[in-house]
Parts: C-alpha cells; sequence; structure tokens
C-alpha cells in the first residue's frame, strides 16, 4: 500500500506545483511508482509544468463522475519509468469534486502506487479540504515572507485540525544572502513561528524557472543547488537521514550559495 | 488508596478532609499522625472540617485532637469556602497572591473556572473562554484569545490578547514571551508599536492602571500581581 502526500501552503505563488513535479520525478528516478494528482480544478498547470499538457484525454473529474476509468485518465511520463499524473479539469470549478469522492480515489490509487503526490490549492476553501481529504501525511510549502508565513501557520492548523498530524515543511526559494543581510526572514526564525519539522530549504535560483519553462524539473539537473535540495527532500521523504545542507555545514552551504548567487 | 485524613490549605484557613468510609479509630490515628508530623507547623491555624462526623462524641473528639496541636476551630472556613468554587476545585492555588485581586471584583462575576489550552494556538485559530485560560504552548500571530478572567501563556504570545473580556479591569496577561499583537484589558486596548522587534526575552505581565492605560513589566515572581495595587 502507498502513501498519499498532499502539498499545500495556503497561500498561492510560493512553489506547490513545482515541489510536486519535483518531488514526483526525483522519487520516480529512485525507482519508486508514483502517482501526481492535480487537485487545482479550474487552474491546472502541473501538466504544464510537468510537459504532459498535449497528452491530457480525461481528467479527474471525468474519473470521479464515472465518465472514465482511472486507467484511462493517468498518463503516463515517458522519460521517467514509474512517474503518472492525473490531471485536473480546467472546465470546472472545485465543487465538481467533494471530499468523499477524492478520499476514494486516493485508496484506490495507493493500492497501485508507492506515492501518491496531491497538489493542492491554494486556499482554504473546498478545494483545499478536497487536496486533503486522502492523505495521510502532508508537506507544507512556505517562501521566507510574513504574508507565506502567515498562511502556512493557518495551514498547519486546519491540518492538525483534520487529524492531518506532524506536517512537514519546506522552505522555498530562500536566498542566504539577504537573510545574512537581515533582509530576510531566516530559517530559524520560520522554525521558531511555525514550530514544525523542516523537512527542506530549497534556495532561490533562476534554473527552476529555466527548466519549469522547458517541462522539465530542476531535481535531474546535478549542477544546481535547488536540484540537490530537491533531491535531498526526495530521499528523506522515502526515510532516508539526510542532514540539512545548511544544518550539516552552514559555513559550506552559505559560501557555495553565495559565490552562485554572486556569479549570477 | 486515598488517605483516611487529608488536610488543605485555603485562603481561609485549614480545611480537614475525613474520609467516611474508614473506621473511626482509624480517622482519628491518622489525624494524630498528620498533626504529629506538622511539628506545631499548623499552631495558631483556623481550621473546620469538610464534613463533620455525624456524631457529636466523635466530632468533639477530632476537635480536642487539633486544639491539642494548637489550631483553632472555626466553622465559619467552612461556609465561605465552599460557597466559593474556587477554594474547592483547588483549595491548594488559593494561597497564591494573584488571586486576591480577583477575589476583590469576582462577586459580580463568577469567572473562576479555568480552561487549560494544552497545544499551541495556531494563526486563525481562536479560544473563548468566560474564565482564565491557560496556554500550554504559544499563540501564534494572526491567533486569539479572549477570557473574561486572566490569560497566562506557558509560551510565546503573539497574537491577539483580551484579558477581563467581560469588563474586569483587574485581569492580568502573563506570558513566557510577551510580543502580542495586540492586548486588550477590560476595554482599554494596546497594539504592539509598528517597528517592534522581539518582545523582551523574559517572562511579562500586563495589567491596567488605576486610569486604565495598560501597563507591561517584567514579571516578578515576589510580586506576581504587577506593581499596581489594585
Amino acid at each position: 500500500m502507498g502513501e498519499v502526500i498532499v502539498v499545500t501552503s495556503g497561500k498561492g505563488g510560493v512553489g506547490k506545483t513545482t515541489t510536486t513535479a519535483n518531488l514526483g520525478t526525483g522519487l520516480a528516478a529512485a525507482s519508486k511508482k508514483v502517482c501526481l494528482v492535480d487537485a487545482d480544478i479550474g487552474l491546472r498547470n502541473l501538466d504544464v509544468v510537468l510537459g504532459l499538457e498535449n497528452r491530457i484525454v480525461y481528467d479527474i473529474v471525468d474519473v470521479t463522475t464515472g465518465v472514465c476509468r482511472l486507467r484511462q485518465a493517468l498518463i503516463k511520463d515517458k522519460r521517467f519509468e514509474g512517474l503518472h499524473l492525473l490531471p485536473a479539469a480546467q472546465t470546472k470549478d472545485k465543487t465538481a469534486v467533494n471530499p468523499e469522492q477524492m478520499k476514494e480515489l486516493c485508496e484506490e490509487l495507493r493500492k497501485e502506487f508507492d506515492y501518491v503526490i496531491i497538489d493542492c490549492p491554494a486556499g482554504i476553501e473546498q478545494g483545499f479540504r478536497n487536496a486533503i481529504a486522502g492523505a495521510d501525511r502532508a508537506i507544507v510549502v512556505t517562501t521566507p515572507e510574513v504574508s507565506a508565513v502567515r498562511d502556512a501557520d493557518r495551514i498547519i492548523g486546519l491540518l492538525e485540525a483534520a487529524d492531518l498530524r506532524e506536517p512537514k515543511l519546506i522552505i522555498n526559494r530562500y536566498r542566504p544572502k539577504m537573510v545574512n543581510r537581515g533582509d530576510m526572514m531566516s530559517i530559524d526564525d520560520m522554525n521558531e513561528i511555525l514550530a514544525i519539522d523542516l523537512l527542506g530549504v530549497v534556495p532561490e535560483d533562476e534554473q527552476v524557472v529555466v527548466t519549469t519553462n522547458k517541462g522539465e524539473t530542476v531535481v535531474r539537473d546535478d549542477k544546481s543547488l535547488s536540484g540537490q535540495a530537491y533531491r535531498n527532500i526526495t530521499r528523506r521523504i522515502m526515510g532516508e537521514n539526510v542532514p540539512l545542507m545548511n544544518l550539516e555545514e552552514p559555513s559550506g552551504l552559505f559560501s557555495a550559495l553565495r559565490k552562485m548567487i554572486g556569479l549570477k | 488508596m486515598s488517605e483516611a485524613v487529608s488536610i488543605k490549605g485555603t485562603r481561609h484557613g485549614l480545611l480537614i478532609l475525613l474520609d467516611k468510609e474508614r473506621d473511626f479509630e482509624d480517622i482519628k490515628q491518622n489525624l494524630y499522625k498528620k498533626m504529629d508530623s506538622a511539628r506545631g507547623f499548623f499552631k495558631g491555624a483556623e481550621f473546620a472540617f469538610y464534613q463533620e462526623p455525624e456524631e457529636n462524641e466523635q466530632k468533639q473528639a477530632l476537635e480536642q485532637i487539633c486544639m491539642e496541636y494548637g489550631l483553632i476551630h472555626q466553622p465559619d472556613i467552612r461556609t465561605k469556602i465552599i460557597s466559593n468554587p474556587s477554594t474547592t476545585s483547588s483549595p491548594e492555588t488559593s494561597s497564591v497572591p494573584q488571586q486576591n485581586s480577583i477575589a476583590a471584583s469576582e462577586e459580580k462575576s463568577n469567572q473562576t473556572d479555568t480552561l487549560l489550552v494544552k497545544r499551541s494556538l495556531r494563526s486563525g485559530q481562536k479560544v473563548h473562554y468566560p474564565g482564565h485560560v491557560v496556554v500550554l504552548g504559544d499563540i501564534h500571530p494572526g491567533a486569539e484569545v479572549v477570557a473574561y478572567g486572566n490569560v497566562l501563556v506557558m509560551g510565546s504570545c503573539r497574537g491577539v490578547v483580551h484579558a477581563g473580556a467581560d469588563g474586569n479591569k483587574y485581569a492580568r496577561v502573563v506570558a513566557h514571551r510577551l510580543s502580542p499583537s495586540q492586548l486588550r484589558i477590560g476595554s482599554s486596548i494596546a497594539c504592539a508599536p509598528a517597528d517592534s522587534l522581539e518582545g523582551a526575552p523574559y517572562p511579562e505581565i500586563a495589567y491596567l492602571s488605576p486610569d486604565s492605560q495598560i501597563i507591561v513589566e517584567t514579571y516578578n515572581s515576589r510580586r506576581p500581581a504587577g506593581r499596581s495595587t489594585n
């Protein structure tokens, strides 16, 4: 039986979809059977990020309403053995699916896959409730901004209320140079406010935009630091004990990041 | 197994609880033992039985024992204590001086019940309680606590806190780290300064001055209710 993980944040634009795509690709690259579910009905874009847009025939609403079978709606990624996508519907809205249907869907998917990763929409309304309904654990993505951290805190409260205990945190778009100047919240600041386990820190990296626009994922880029961060997070999800890059050797990471940012 | 006799210290005096299930001889021996082990500590204290023995003979015998050890029988204590729920539910805490200020004002509203929140309150979560609130955890920014009585936070307090929400001017807010975005006591409101950095790295207490200004000062256990006289 596989595990269902929801990637959520509350605020939009912090990198839920990018994180979902990278974790999915990373896990598939580690020979796991992975299904990514785009729960952002009406604003689908996980397919675009994965470069699978052209191959969509059926979507999640078609599955829950019985228009097609689950198998028919799953899109198999040709680059990575084991990576599948269940796309969102583009012409419907969040009310097209209810939490009960999502639960059933997750139960169905977990029989076949090692990991089912759900890309949650922004907000705390029905789309969010749908996305978390069938999840076993949750990953909260935030950026080092007060608004994103505040929303993450709210989301963690809602997750705990929904019995999704001990959500894990990913800090995205982290800029050590700005933190050193005192212009950005530090990892410690966010840890203190949110008080949940840190799954990883992804530094700000132009390469994320470059790869995303090409329908690729940065996790496959051996040279970029953000790719390394996503690979580490992937290994932690699989239960490996990988030390945080920054916690292991703070000075090493900071100087490496500074060098990288300095080159730009 | 509970003891045949237990003694609770209350604000009004000593309350002696007897286990009626036990044999009277048992109770008597246990009372002797208790008094002996107190080594004169109770001398001069006023006392009453929570439930007096039904038989007059027994009652007198027990009173006699207590008086031998210098205690003064004062049956009035019992009615005082029983009419005041805070002392019967937890007699031990009633000697905490902070409660005195409440006691002075509490006749008008029964705000002595306490809600224990055994987790942190996150953004969007709200606790509203017609009594005291104790939070074992943090109050995150965006969270809210509204209490008719006092608010005690055994962690950092960065959300909105309202103590004495029913108009109690004597309510207090105590936090391990007190840096709320907004603090209200009674009908007074204080906002954190716009350029506020982190609050003080030690426990603080907030209370109302006689002219209804919110005062925040270092929490001092020797002056647990703050500097004010109210």
